[in-house]
């Protein structure tokens, strides 16, 4: 699986190449746009980490480029002008993620697996939180390594929590999941659901719990220790 | 004086209303003094006239009497309803004839000189104006007084005067008001390109770096302004724009070395003393990220009239922060009062506001608090927690940018400063109570009613 960096600072390169590296990423780097052009052309690379501030030009003019000429392969932006402004347009640009300087390197690396897992690159085997995992591939739930029968709609919420852990879902992302499967739903359908899934949690002596966050949605974390 | 604008208008109509009234005047005073010139000569003429006939009429009979004939010439002069009486006097003052109407004026008070003399007199409630002349009557010397009744209805000549005064007054008064009012015209005329130019320097939003004043039909007098604001505003723009190109490679320059450095750190083999670093430097970048932000607040003007839903901003707030929140035990919630509630404003500007806000209430709120955000149908944004508050005396410094309630508390001192600007570029305000147990932060931005 091959990175290819777009930067034109040689220390950041030297550094990124190094932490790519200890993740198990290979990468090859070019500092131009032109030169990132004409590798992007003739080799197929699973991400590609571009600054924005490029010496030859716009590192958005790249993105651009890529996608007329149809070219998917995921982008994630770095930028040192992260005017609020910039954002925005460089996600419409086409770029798929964006990170402004300076960033942790852990967060970074957690960007290339997201996109690599959006792109289908890489199929997780499971997705885990504290002791519950979830097997995306055949559904099947374990909670501290027993399996645990959900309800399909049980099992619904749980995946849409736990794909995204220690992070808010949406009441209304879950309202439309649960809508999905049947449309006789009451209003308090997804409070339901919720209720059924704590106390299934619970009984299975998980570690991990739903945190109503009213309002917005809930969020699936592990439980503090 | 005063410091009130003093209006060009006023200044003009005031002086030019003094002018004209002076010269309205002066001109009627001086036809006035020529009219009473010239009836005072009319005047004299005639009673000269008449005391010519009446000399005429004056004549020796063989007695070495005088003896007054009166024939048609004169007859005007003898008939009383005329308003003319005539006396004739000898060197004594004796009266040797006079009118048939009778002379209301004492002999003593007509003057017996050597040259024919004009005189005026007033009796009683009746103005005359006489004359009395010397004349040779073979060895007697007499004199012949006529004496005019002015206010005799045939007398016409004073009437006239007080006529022409008044009927000249009735227009020459519309006359000037018309004239003050063809002034206003004239002035609104020439200052409406000002009044445009001033408009389109008012009107405009933002900072429009293209904005100058060519109005091809300002005043000559008033060019010379528009070319130095002009100017100014070319110098302002340069000034402008230098500043925004030094934030953005400031911007460049601080975040590729902090981020070299972060990624360097992973190299060190102390685990704590990794940790430390790190923290180190993302206390720096979060620093660096929020001096540049408040820069570019402050610099840049923000387009704040799009719609945005702050529903949906405090929705993607409360949802972002919530993580960090329920790791550090509080818990929060989002109160929204409608499905969404539309405001004019920039979205991710607001969002950043409120970021701050809900990172300020999670660090500052206490253990186990409560955070609580709320969007007002009235379009405003509100985060509150129940945290120990913030003492009335900080109440204006905390938006000051740096300012920190503990120095060594780990933050930049930075987002309320920017919390502030944002409200500040929505033409709005922070409105902050707090007592213990309850801090809030509100934002009333302007309702955007959906079309």
């Amino acid at each position: 699986m091959r990175i290819l960096i777009v930067e034109d600072h040689a220390e950041l390169v030297t550094m990124l190449v190094r932490l790519l590296d200890t993740a198990g990423y290979a990468s090859d780097c070019t500092t131009t746009a032109e030169d990132a052009l004409i590798v992007l052309s003739y080799t197929r690379y699973a991400v590609v980490i571009l600054d924005l501030g490029l010496p030859d030009a716009d590192g958005l003019s790249v993105v651009r480029a890529m996608r007329e000429r149809d070219d998917r392969t995921p982008v994630i932006a770095l930028t040192a002008r992260a005017s609020v402004a910039h954002r925005v347009t460089g996600l419409e640009a086409g770029a798929d993620d964006y990170l402004a300087k300076p960033f942790a390197p852990e967060e970074l690396l957690a960007r290339i697996q997201a996109l690599l897992r959006r792109s289908g690159t890489i199929v997780d085997r499971t997705i885990d939180c504290g002791n519950v995992s979830f097997d995306p591939a055949t559904r099947e739930v374990a909670i501290g390594g027993v399996p645990t029968v959900l309800s399909a709609r049980e099992l619904e919420v749980l995946a849409a929590l736990i794909r995204r852990s220690s992070r808010v879902v949406t009441k209304a992302h879950i309202e439309q999941l649960l809508f999905g499967l049947a449309d006789d739903l009451g209003s308090n359908a997804v409070e339901v659901y919720i209720h059924r899934l704590r106390r299934r949690l619970t009984l299975a002596e998980a570690d991990v719990e739903i945190v109503t966050v009213r309002g917005v949605g809930y969020m699936i974390m592990e439980r503090a220790a | 004086m005063t410091s009130q604008p003093r209006s060009l208008m006023a200044q003009i109509l005031r002086w030019h209303a003094i002018a004209v009234l002076i010269t309205a005047i002066a001109v009627a005073g001086s036809v006035y003094l020529f009219l009473d010139t010239t009836a005072a000569r009319i005047q004299h003429q005639t009673l000269h006239v008449h005391a010519q006939a009446l000399r005429q009429a004056l004549s020796h009979d063989g007695t070495g009497r005088l003896r007054l004939t009166q024939d048609n010439t004169s007859a005007a002069v003898f008939a009383p309803s005329a308003g003319f009486s005539f006396r004739i006097l000898d060197q004594r003052g004796t009266v040797l004839f006079q009118s048939a109407s009778k002379m209301v004026l004492p002999t003593a008070d007509i003057p017996l000189e050597d040259e024919e003399s004009f005189f005026r007199r007033q009796s009683r409630r009746t103005f005359y104006a006489g004359t009395s002349s010397p004349a040779q009557v073979g060895n007697e010397r007499v004199w012949i007084a006529v004496l005019q009744n002015l206010t005799h209805p045939d007398y016409i000549l004073d009437d006239l005067l007080a006529q022409f005064l008044l009927y000249g007054m009735a227009i020459v008064a519309p006359l000037l008001l018309l004239l003050l009012a063809i002034d206003v015209l004239i002035i609104r005329r020439a200052v409406l390109p000002v009044r445009r130019a001033s408009a389109s320097l008012e009107t405009a939003e933002g900072v429009p770096l293209d904005l100058r004043l060519h109005d091809e039909r300002l005043p000559a007098e008033v060019r010379p302004l528009a070319l130095a604001v002009n100017a100014l505003l070319e110098r302002l723009t340069s000034s402008y724009r230098m500043q925004r190109d030094f934030i953005a490679d400031a911007a460049h320059e601080l975040r590729t070395p902090i981020a070299v450095a972060r990624l360097r750190v992973e190299a060190v083999d102390d685990a704590a003393l990794r940790a430390r670093l790190c923290s180190d430097l993302d206390a720096l970048g979060r620093i660096v990220e929020q001096v540049l932000e408040l820069a570019e607040l402050e610099t840049v003007a923000l387009d704040t009239a799009a719609s945005v839903d702050l529903v949906q901003i405090a929705t993607d707030g409360v949802a972002s922060i919530a993580p960090l929140a329920f790791r550090s035990d509080k818990s929060i919630a989002l109160s929204p009062g409608a499905d969404s509630v539309m405001v004019a404003g920039h979205a991710a500007w607001i969002a950043k506001a409120l970021g701050c806000l809900l990172e300020n209430a999670v660090k500052h709120s206490g253990t186990s608090s409560r955070i609580d955000v709320s969007v007002g149908t009235d379009g405003t944004l509100a985060v509150c927690d129940d945290g120990p508050g913030i003492r009335e005396q900080d109440h204006a410094a905390i938006f000051h940018r740096f300012w920190k309630r503990d120095r060594s508390a780990g933050s930049s001192g930075l987002g309320l400063a920017i919390v502030a600007q944002v409200a500040e570029a929505h033409a709005t305000q922070v409105t902050l109570t707090s007592h213990p147990g309850h801090t809030r932060f509100a934002i009333a931005f302007r309702l955007r009613p959906v079309s």
